[in-house]
């Protein structure tokens, strides 16, 4: 405000707020505002950084187990290998029946070796984003037939017994036929090695149309096993790459990618994948995926 | 004369048959058990020779196998068998005063 009185000037400023002293309250408060706006800022980020070094510290632990897992999962097929061969080769087995025995021995630690760079491939390529997945329609049954026949011995030994419910009029899935197959092989391997109850696992595989109006809805895989069930700590985790079971016993074979892999691979099929416990304490995996159009 | 008798305590199916036939040819008399609780109980109750010991194994690792039976007594010679290599594994090893440590590269 300015008035002119005369040949005298006389100049008076005022301040929007009124007095100086409220102007000066106002300053205060928002200077403290903007303050306590970047102390919280930063102790957003200050948290943000303690988690997510935790995360990269525990990411790193699994990998170095993963690296010492992977070593002796790897030598240990490589140890009967070379064993069986200087066995062979040091006339230790002359016999026909013997010979034979030992090309099965052979055949079968090859394939669990073929396997585990398999999956370790699959993970790499599932991570890098190179792997490319076709769908079209595809057979449950055949998928179940395909996966079971991979598990080889493990069925025929009667270590583990597999019974299989299809229903009769399931519709085909879209899906990479060979990728399912790998996710229901995986959950296979899984219930042998940790549904066991009484020195054998039996295994149970379901297959049902969940029917949903409009669509042509979708088809339920599940393996259900009667061992023990995943410890409640370790749910939360189950699908995370590296992590393996707090009940996995120091010889149990794998690596921590199983579960994983069928996590990517279900999804890269605009499928999914779920877990909840079986009615008798068992667990109970579900592969969800969409059934073909007519 | 009468042939020597060893334990060969495996839990891989495969290394316990191609370990048992390389052993039998060599002339020993071989038993085998797939797992530490059941070895220790057959190694405290049987006389052997000798124990091949694997270190992973199912119910008890062979190290535990190895300090219960010094504990319960039984002075048999064990050669552990193992595929880990780490400095601690081999330490623990002697430690538990096994001879030998070999291990599963053959």
């Amino acid at each position: 405000m300015m008035t002119m009185v005369g040949q005298n000037w006389r100049l008076l400023v005022k301040h929007r707020a009124g007095s100086v002293q409220t102007a000066v309250t106002e300053f205060r408060a928002r200077n403290l505002a903007i303050s306590f706006g970047v102390l919280v800022v930063l102790g957003i980020s200050a948290v943000a950084i303690v988690i997510s070094s935790g995360r990269a510290r525990r990411l790193g632990k699994l990998q170095m187990e993963f690296a010492a897992g992977i070593s002796h999962e790897l030598r240990t097929p490589l140890a009967v290998i070379q064993s069986a061969a200087h066995n062979l080769g040091s006339g230790v087995v002359k016999d026909r029946e013997g010979i034979e025995e030992y090309a099965g021995i052979v055949k079968s630690e090859a394939r669990r070796l073929t396997d585990m760079v398999e999956q370790v491939m699959a993970y790499t390529e599932t991570q890098s984003g190179r792997k490319r997945y076709t769908l079209a329609p595809v057979d449950i049954g055949e998928v179940a037939e395909t996966a079971i026949g991979h598990m080889g011995s493990v069925f025929r030994d009667g270590s583990a017994t597999v019974e299989t419910n299809i229903e009769g009029d399931l519709p085909p899935v879209m899906a990479d036929a060979s990728a399912l197959t790998r996710c229901l092989q995986n959950l296979l391997s899984n219930a042998v090695k940790y549904g066991q109850q009484d020195g054998s696992a039996k295994i149970e595989v379901h297959a049902r149309r969940i029917s949903e109006s409009g669509t042509p809805g979708k088809v339920e895989l599940s393996v259900i096993d009667h061992g023990p069930g995943v410890p409640p700590a370790d749910v939360r985790s189950l699908f995370e790459a590296f992590h393996r079971g707090s009940n996995a016993k120091t010889n149990t074979p794998g690596n921590g990618l199983g579960l994983h892999l069928v996590e990517r691979m279900m999804n890269a099929q605009n499928g999914s994948v779920t877990y909840e416990p079986a009615p008798d304490g068992g667990a109970k995996f579900t592969l969800i995926i969409s059934a073909a159009g007519s | 004369m009468t042939r020597r008798r060893i334990l060969l305590v495996e839990d891989e199916p495969g290394l316990r048959r191609t370990l048992k036939d390389l052993l039998v040819s060599t002339g020993y008399n071989v038993e085998t058990s797939q797992d530490g609780a059941d070895a220790q109980s057959r190694a405290e109750t049987e006389t052997f020779d000798l124990i091949v010991l694997d270190v992973m194994l199912p119910s008890r690792n062979g190290f535990d196998v190895a300090k219960g039976l010094r504990k319960n007594g039984v002075h048999t010679p064990i050669l552990m068998l193992t595929a880990r290599t780490e400095l601690n594994n081999k330490l623990l090893g002697f430690k538990i005063r096994r001879r030998r440590l070999p291990y599963k590269t053959f």
